[in-house]
């Protein structure tokens, strides 16, 4: 229910700074994605929306946040669960596009 | 890892999934809560993944219901393994039944190996310990290692400590020699003569000596005694002091000895020219039968033979052959005289005489030379004989026997 009603507006801005004050994890508290980078090896998702789409070149993955890009080579999906996705490979690029209504 | 092993455990497949839209199949997986790894997108319209055996029901009525197309590429982990196994009975019994017999066999010792000094006598040990219960083939909890310490202490007495481990199938003996002790202190026993002499010299280190100078003695006669004589004071003062009446005898024995070289020289020489004719006979043999070739005579008066043979088992049966062949010779007659059968008989008589001595030069005095005329192999021969004389250690040890 907070997590619906931070995104925008000045309750939002308002939550945000109070969870900021309380040095309360923002992932958790707001459900943001956590994407964590391995070397030029690996990307972990956490927090995903689902896989846009998936070629040996460029991985999709939506976000509450956004859709995530990743692009390399030879890329391929290490696990998927409902909460997290692993993608392994030669990793070169993380790009974030955010949602329109975010911006 | 873990993970890895748990799927392994588990039995997983590796799918193939062709149809249109993959990443929703993807999404639809994760939703479902159904395991998935190892995604690759090998062309736009398929992709290959493993999943757990018992997600993979489910995905198939989820392609099913959607339109993909799902088959196995292949199958792992241990389901499998067991189900191939179980197909294969027979090797799973000889694969136990090797278990087992390895699992037996390394409750037995099949090795025994001796660690220690050299000079320790490693066949002694080996044969004490086997006696007191350890050899190959003894089951390892039947080997009482303090019963074979003990047996190898009391049993050989040059050694001064000595251990058994086991190590797995290998029981590995390791000794110490006693030190400062020498074998030959040890045992007692008599000085004898090594040969036939006249007595030059007695001198007796340990024991009683038995022969005076002068006296003659055969080969084997003793010469001092280890075992001390109940009419000698020191035979009282060892029963007093609780001392075995015997020792290891010892001491300088030297006498006059002779070493003689003979040589007998034919004076009727037979020499043999070769005329070239040659014949041979061969005799091939098999188990019980024979078979004869080429002559089994010499067709010629006077011949020299030579043969040769071999033979070899093949199981029951003895195979073989025996070849003899037959030089032709004329055959004349030298005769020699008196003279130059001694010059000949001399040199012999020398050469047999340096053998003996084996390059010692004991010479008192210059050998001695004797010849007469004796019939020797049908005919008249000459005999010389070289005699030397020399004065030697003629001692020898002869251990005790209990």
């Amino acid at each position: 229910m907070v997590r619906r009603a931070y995104v925008s507006g000045r309750v939002g801005r308002l939550l945000r700074a109070l969870i900021g004050q309380a040095e309360l994890p923002l992932d958790v508290m707001l459900d943001l994605p956590r994407v964590i980078l391995i070397g030029e090896m690996q990307v972990q998702v956490e927090n995903h929306q689902g896989v846009l789409l998936f070629t040996p070149d460029e991985v999709h993955i939506r976000t509450r946040t956004g859709d995530l890009h990743i692009r390399g080579e030879r890329l391929r999906i290490g696990s998927i669960f409902r909460e997290e996705v692993v993608v392994e490979g030669r990793i070169h690029a993380l790009e974030m596009e955010p949602k329109e209504r975010l911006r | 890892m873990t993970l890895r092993l748990w799927r392994l455990l588990q039995g997983y497949v590796i799918i193939k999934v062709k149809g249109p839209m993959l990443e929703r199949f993807l999404n639809r997986l994760a939703r479902a809560d159904i395991p998935v790894w190892d995604v690759q997108r090998l062309t736009g319209g398929m992709l290959v993944a493993s999943v757990s055996l018992s997600g993979f029901h489910r995905v198939r009525a989820l392609c099913r219901a959607q339109g993909w197309k799902v088959a196995i590429v292949d199958r792992a982990g241990f389901p499998f393994i067991w189900a191939a196994l179980g197909r294969r009975k027979m090797l799973v019994v000889g694969a136990m039944a090797a278990m087992v017999a390895v699992y037996v066999a390394s409750g037995f010792v099949w090795f025994v190996q001796v660690d220690a000094d050299e000079g320790v006598p490693t066949e002694r040990i080996i044969s004490v310990a086997a006696a007191a219960g350890l050899r190959p083939g003894t089951a390892r909890e039947r080997v009482d290692r303090h019963q074979i310490q003990r047996a190898l202490l009391l049993e050989i007495d040059e050694l001064s400590w000595a251990t058994v481990h086991l190590q797995g199938a290998l029981a590995v003996i390791e000794a110490v020699r006693r030190s400062g002790i020498d074998e030959r202190t040890v045992r007692p026993g008599d000085v004898i003569a090594a040969r036939d002499g006249v007595i030059e010299k007695v001198v007796a280190l340990a024991g009683q000596a038995v022969v005076a100078e002068g006296e003659t003695v055969k080969a084997g006669d003793l010469l001092i005694s280890g075992f001390i004589l109940p009419s000698s004071p020191e035979h009282a003062r060892r029963i007093e002091a609780g001392e075995p009446p015997y020792v290891r005898a010892d001491g300088v024995v030297t006498a006059r000895v002779w070493y003689e070289g003979k040589a007998t020289i034919p004076l009727v020489e037979t020499v043999d020219q070769p005329t070239g004719n040659e014949s041979w006979g061969l005799t091939v043999r098999l188990g019980e039968w024979s078979w004869a070739l080429g002559r089994s005579s010499p067709p010629y008066d006077a011949y020299q033979e030579e043969s040769s043979s071999w033979q070899r088992r093949i199981g029951p049966v003895l195979v073989g052959w025996e070849r003899v062949s037959y030089q032709e010779v004329l055959r004349s007659y030298r005769t020699l005289s008196r003279a130059e059968g001694e010059s000949l008989g001399r040199a012999a008589a020398w050469e047999h005489l340096q053998a003996q001595l084996q390059g010692r030069a004991p010479g008192l005095a210059d050998p001695q030379f004797s010849a007469e005329v004796i019939m020797y192999d049908g005919g008249p021969a000459v005999q010389v004989t070289a005699r030397i004389e020399s004065i030697e250690s003629i001692v020898s040890f002869r251990e005790f026997e209990f």
